[in-house]
């Protein structure tokens, strides 16, 4: 049964505004924040897609001006770019930012915003938890990816390019003010990318709640979120998915967005983290390779927390239909099976071999992932070794149960 | 009117606790050091780490710490100012570092009790993580260890035992 913690926090103060004409009420939340001239950051791939349009048709008849919109934002943060971006800011004299993409773009913001709120050129004197003391800048964040929660997380990412090395910040004040959830924003995703952005959000819900940070508050938004992604996740790979499954899977990311900046993930994205950066592997589809492993390995501590994940998961008949000691076994091998799906959908690799990983490669990866600092609230500790064998049997295979 | 006589409140220092903690950093200190030289991961670890790396552990607020810095291949004990570190693990409070530096609490449950922060440049936190599960293996006997450690090192019991007897003898009291 769920006990409470001994003790635990959980902080989240992200207004959320989803669903029908949600983007027509950004002018509305910055006056609220007394803000009218809010620079647009996103990339060249969600301007392209004609969303930063959308975004700004839809503010029309109100008092914002958009003095400039910043869409150099790479598949990377770096602290380049966030200082390209906080000159702009201060150049074109804006007065908040407005977010509009992915993770990448999302934590770029973040970075902009300790700059121009601390009137700082130095990002590295903020990394590290807890050193931004005080409110920044108002800041909207609009998902376009329903996938990587960052519109509610206490964290950004940054990599530091002199450095080589990624910075991690986290502070309360990182949240941006308001995420806003639009059907119109994920209009424009491919299945494969649907299907890799919903599984990252599932591995935040689940690693959320099996990892040693877990919380009730923490475990109410993981458990909603599994619910949302195991009725939707099939609808929204559909060729032209549905505006309701579209909603869905946004929400969800964000509940499980949630869920994680306030109890952390687990090997996983340790896992996840060190493919991506060894081998470039899309972190959507890292998570999916490596989800039933992380399931498998924490099996021995977690059994009975992983099995409570099959109510979720797969309805209340399934899981009272299933013996109290064969419910994790039997989440398992449900995600296995949504996994199969996936594989045969949009072709969705389930073991590193299907996703094209040199061999040759898993050393680096391996202790790359005993580095991660997400190991740290993992139930089950991990030496090179164990990463090590984990990485060769996630090779060919996927788990045996 | 009625008088109100106020006088400011200031809380009572915890004062034991603060002695048993600059005690229990200078036992971690001087057996982290002292680990170094004579066990094969942990020499691993901190060759990886940069020369010159700066670490500290710090009680808020102004209370306990101890500093950590590679020189010449090695880690030895230092005094380091909370701003100057690389990296910094920086206990809310005397309680919080009183319970992790009494053995009472693990380091991933103390991270997810929210015990302490990191600051700095995190990247070789889980390197030191590992680092001082080896030396809490060395100095708690196994009941105590498993308790704080997820997963023990594989470190021999007669090789514990022996460097145990070593570092509370020597290691301790007379740094060597
Ligand atoms: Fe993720």
């Amino acid at each position: 049964m769920n006990k409470l913690p001994r003790y635990y926090e959980f902080f989240n103060h992200t207004k959320i505004i989803s669903g029908y004409k949600a983007l027509e009420n950004i002018p509305y939340e910055l006056e609220l924040l007394r803000s009218f001239r809010p620079m647009i950051i996103t990339d060249k791939g969600v301007k392209k897609a004609g969303l930063v349009n959308t975004v700004i048709n839809a503010c029309g008849d109100s008092d914002l001006v958009f003095p400039v919109v910043f869409d150099n934002v790479p598949q990377d943060s770096s602290t380049k770019v966030v200082s390209q971006a906080a000159k702009l800011y201060r150049e074109k004299r804006c007065d908040s930012i407005i977010a509009i993409g992915g993770g990448s773009v999302i934590d770029t913001a973040k970075g902009t915003n300790i700059l121009v709120s601390y009137n700082s050129d130095d990002l590295r004197k903020f990394m590290g938890a807890d050193i931004i003391k005080r409110p920044l800048n108002p800041f909207i964040a609009i998902p376009t990816t329903a996938g990587t929660g960052s519109e509610v997380t206490i964290a950004a990412v940054i990599r530091d390019e002199e450095k080589g090395i990624k910075m991690p910040f986290t502070s309360k004040y990182l949240l941006p003010n308001v995420a806003v959830l639009d059907p119109r924003m994920t209009i424009t995703l491919p299945p494969h990318i649907s299907a890799a952005t919903a599984m990252d959000a599932l591995t935040h819900a689940i690693e959320s709640y099996i990892c040693l940070q877990k919380n009730p508050l923490s475990d109410a938004y993981a458990t909603a979120a599994i619910r949302l992604i195991s009725n939707y996740i099939l609808k929204v790979i559909e060729k032209k998915p549905s505006k309701e499954a579209r909603l869905a899977m946004a929400n969800a990311a964000t509940m499980a967005g949630i869920a994680f900046s306030n109890s952390m993930v687990g090997m996983v994205h340790s896992l996840g983290h060190a493919l991506g950066g060894v081998a470039r592997i899309p972190h959507g589809v890292a998570m999916n390779i490596f989800l039933p492993w992380g399931l498998k390995e924490n099996f021995s501590v977690r059994k009975e927390i992983i099995g409570e994940l099959l109510l979720p998961f797969s309805g209340a008949e399934k899981y009272s239909n299933t013996p109290p000691e064969k419910r994790a076994t039997e989440f398992i091998r449900e995600i296995r099976k949504l996994q199969d799906i996936l594989y045969e959908k949009v072709k969705m690799p389930r073991t590193l071999q299907e996703a094209d990983v040199d061999k040759e490669l898993l050393p680096d990866i391996a202790k790359n992932a005993i580095n991660d600092g997400s190991l740290i609230v993992n139930p089950i500790d991990l030496d090179y070794e164990d990463a090590l064998r984990i990485l060769k049997q996630a090779y060919f295979n996927s788990v045996e149960i | 009117m009625a008088k109100i006589y106020s006088k400011e409140i200031r809380p009572k220092p915890k004062r034991f606790k603060k002695v048993v903690l600059t005690v229990m950093f200078f036992v971690l200190g001087r057996a982290f050091v002292f680990t170094n030289k004579f066990d094969s991961s942990v020499k691993k670890e901190i060759s990886e780490w940069p020369e010159g790396y700066k670490i500290i552990f710090y009680t808020a607020y102004h209370g306990p710490s101890m500093g950590l810095i590679k020189r010449n291949n090695r880690i030895i004990r230092a005094k380091i100012p909370l701003d100057n570190a690389d990296l910094s693990i920086i206990f809310k409070n005397v309680d919080s570092a009183f319970l992790m530096m009494t053995a009472q609490m693990g380091i991933p449950v103390a991270f997810a009790e929210h015990r302490f922060i990191l600051k700095g440049e995190s990247h070789l936190a889980m390197s030191l993580i590992r680092c001082l599960n080896v030396v809490q293996t060395y100095l708690f006997p196994r009941i105590i260890a498993k308790r704080l450690i997820r997963k023990l090192p594989k470190i021999p019991w007669y090789r514990r035992y022996f460097y145990r007897l070593r570092i509370y003898l020597l290691t301790v009291p007379l740094g060597i």
